[in-house]
């Protein structure tokens, strides 16, 4: 029975668990090696629990948010380029 | 035919609008203007709406507001479109996406690859790369590109705008509306965006009244003061709504805000001052089958249930026993559903306000505390709910565990500020507990960098009243930094900050008031260089 925390991407508490255990044991790390908060929703929900699971397991606090850039909600390629039809 | 809407509720009237078919893969369902497609699907029984990337679960939607990823469908032929936030068309083709890995997900199943190996797979070399996205893109059931150009396009496909103001307020939720009044009365150009079809944030979902004695809202239904509000904002013709909008970036060197609308539009937003006030996203807990359909937000189920009058099941339970849970428990009994319980972990008594709880009480519904769900029941959806009581060093006491049966379950165990845009204005974030997560230092105006200005839900989680007057307040200090002063707005600053401060004092909010005070400062641009 699977425990999920990040539904965008299927990355389940054990997965993380196994990270920290290999020694990716703060967040930056966590999130390049697992794919949590890089799916279609951008960490807004397994952000929370990851950070949790991770103070957990190392008794160290997680005090910095990690770092967010645009776009934070998906958006089309087709709709940030210039449609050139009209040149024609 | 099943049909899960609400047709008589002892409060709420539901207008609807008028009755369409759309199509789920060919099958023709009962829907109605009013309503989202993930709702119209919903009120025809469907409970998947999609298949996960990797291990194939089944998914419902969660959240109902456009902030997961569960409820991606295939609408009108553009692939991996939200169901929660799009609106009902008539003659609407709906797709699940599920393609080839229908087929081949018990074979996959066997092939348990460990996240490292998925997430690198066939990336290399290049020339097997694209047929590899191409079986991957099938496998996962992430969607098929369209076929072609959607033919004709729909009207405004893809315009891009660009305009300037002088403040732009996005979040269309109490805090945002009432900063929008505040600014648009005394004379400012405001826009105010919000991504749902309508403003009021969670508001509309309110049938509850506040009990606070402030005089912007006491006695008033959450969703009446929310209609109110919208109407004060329909007078002002300086004031500009802009909705099913919503903000995707911000970038500091062109001081532009990227809007996204529907069909593909997007908008350049340039803006003396910035407010943030985009609220929060549900907290979840991490159990087994935690993703399955029947597991959802509290603001899910009362989005559902109070927006559109569609049950979310027959027998709920609730975990959490804030005023959140509490509330939605007496939505639902309100709406004839069954609450089969609230459970929650906390030693102390019940964390939300004794009154909600007695409320519920008074029905006959166990509100039990140290207690946690270990398990979701079920295989397609929820079919019950293993629980079990909690030591008070949150390990479970062996031998505690009991059924419950349920059809859904509800999670309301708190809010997160919506901490992602807040982020690209660079500010300064601290984390504190009490005020639900990572938060911007402000200043006494509610400014946290150079040109933007917090209020609400994410800048620190607290009620719809205290949203309704920072928002205000926010508002207020932006007319003041946009060199418009007078005595009147003085006084009113006053009486907003007298009326926050009487909020705050209850014995609950004791040590949100220290937190507060503790990511406050005299001056921000200190802070922030």
């Amino acid at each position: 029975m699977k425990k999920i925390v990040c539904r965008c991407h299927d990355v389940t508490e054990s997965d993380i668990e196994d990270a920290i255990d290999s020694g990716y044991d703060d967040f930056e790390s966590l999130k390049r090696i697992t794919g949590i908060t890089t799916g279609q929703c951008q960490g807004k929900t397994c952000m929370d629990l990851a950070r949790g699971i991770l103070e957990r397991k190392t008794g160290k606090p997680v005090t910095q948010t990690t770092r967010i850039r645009s776009p934070i909600d998906p958006i089309t390629l087709g709709s940030l380029v210039k449609s050139t039809a009209k040149k024609k | 035919m099943v049909d899960w809407r609400i047709y008589e509720h002892p409060i709420l009237e539901f207008d609807r609008g008028e009755e369409v078919t759309i199509y789920l893969d060919g099958e023709p369902m009962k829907a109605f203007e009013s309503e989202t497609v993930a709702a119209a699907l919903y009120a025809n029984g469907l409970r998947e709406f999609s298949k996960s990337i990797k291990y194939r679960r089944p998914r419902g939607f969660f959240c109902a507001i456009g902030r997961c990823s569960t409820c991606m469908m295939e609408v009108d032929g553009v692939p991996n479109v939200r169901t929660c936030i799009v609106m009902v068309k008539a003659g609407m083709r709906i797709k699940r996406q599920k393609y080839l890995a229908e087929y081949l997900s018990p074979i996959l199943n066997l092939m348990k690859l460990p996240p490292q190996v998925y997430m690198r797979l066939m990336t290399r070399p290049g020339i097997i790369y694209k047929p590899a996205m191409m079986v991957m893109r099938q496998l996962t059931g992430l969607g098929a590109f369209p076929k072609k150009v959607l033919d004709p396009p729909p009207q405004n496909q893809g315009a891009q705008g660009e305009i300037s103001t002088e403040f732009l307020i996005v979040g269309g939720g109490p805090a945002g509306m009432q900063a929008a009044i505040e600014a648009g009365q005394r004379g400012i150009s405001v826009v105010i965006v919000d991504d749902k079809d309508r403003l009021g944030g969670q508001l509309v979902k309110q049938t509850h009244t506040f009990f606070s004695d402030i005089k912007y809202a006491a006695g008033k239904r959450g969703f009446k003061l929310g209609e109110e509000m919208i109407s004060q904002l329909d007078q002002l013709p300086n004031v500009r709504v802009i909705t099913e909008t919503s903000a995707v970036g911000y970038y500091p060197k062109e001081d532009i805000m990227l809007l996204k609308g529907p069909n593909n539009t997007t908008l350049k937003v340039n803006a003396k001052k910035y407010l943030v006030a985009t609220g929060a996203y549900e907290k979840t807990l991490v159990f087994e089958n935690n993703d399955l359909p029947g597991v959802y937000g509290a603001g899910g189920v009362q989005t559902l249930l109070n927006v559109f009058g569609i049950k979310p099941g027959n027998r709920g339970i609730l975990l959490g026993t804030g005023n959140v849970a509490l509330m939605v428990a007496y939505h639902l009994i309100q709406a004839g559903i069954e609450v089969a319980g609230v459970y929650a972990p906390s030693f102390r008594r019940v964390r939300g306000y004794f009154v909600h709880a007695a409320k519920i009480q008074r029905h006959g519904v166990p509100v039990v505390t140290r207690h946690t769900i270990v398990k979701a029941l079920g295989r397609k959806e929820v079919k019950g709910a293993i629980m079990t009581k909690l030591n008070t060093d949150y390990s479970h006491v062996p031998g505690s565990q009991f059924k419950v049966d349920c059809d859904f379950i509800c999670i309301g165990v708190g809010l997160n500020p919506a901490y992602d845009l807040v982020q690209l204005f660079n500010p300064k974030m601290v984390r504190s507990g009490v005020l639900g997560g990572f938060v911007p230092i402000r200043d006494k105006t509610y400014r946290f960098a150079e040109n933007a200005y917090i209020a609400g839900d994410c800048g620190s989680i607290e009620e719809a009243t205290t949203a309704v007057l920072e928002g205000g307040l926010a508002g207020l200090h932006v007319t003041e930094a946009l060199d418009i002063r007078s005595e009147e707005i003085s006084e009113k600053i006053t009486e907003y900050e007298h009326a926050l401060e009487e909020d705050r004092s209850s014995p609950f909010s004791a040590g949100l008031k220290t937190a507060m005070n503790e990511i406050t400062v005299d001056d921000i641009m200190e802070v922030l260089t």
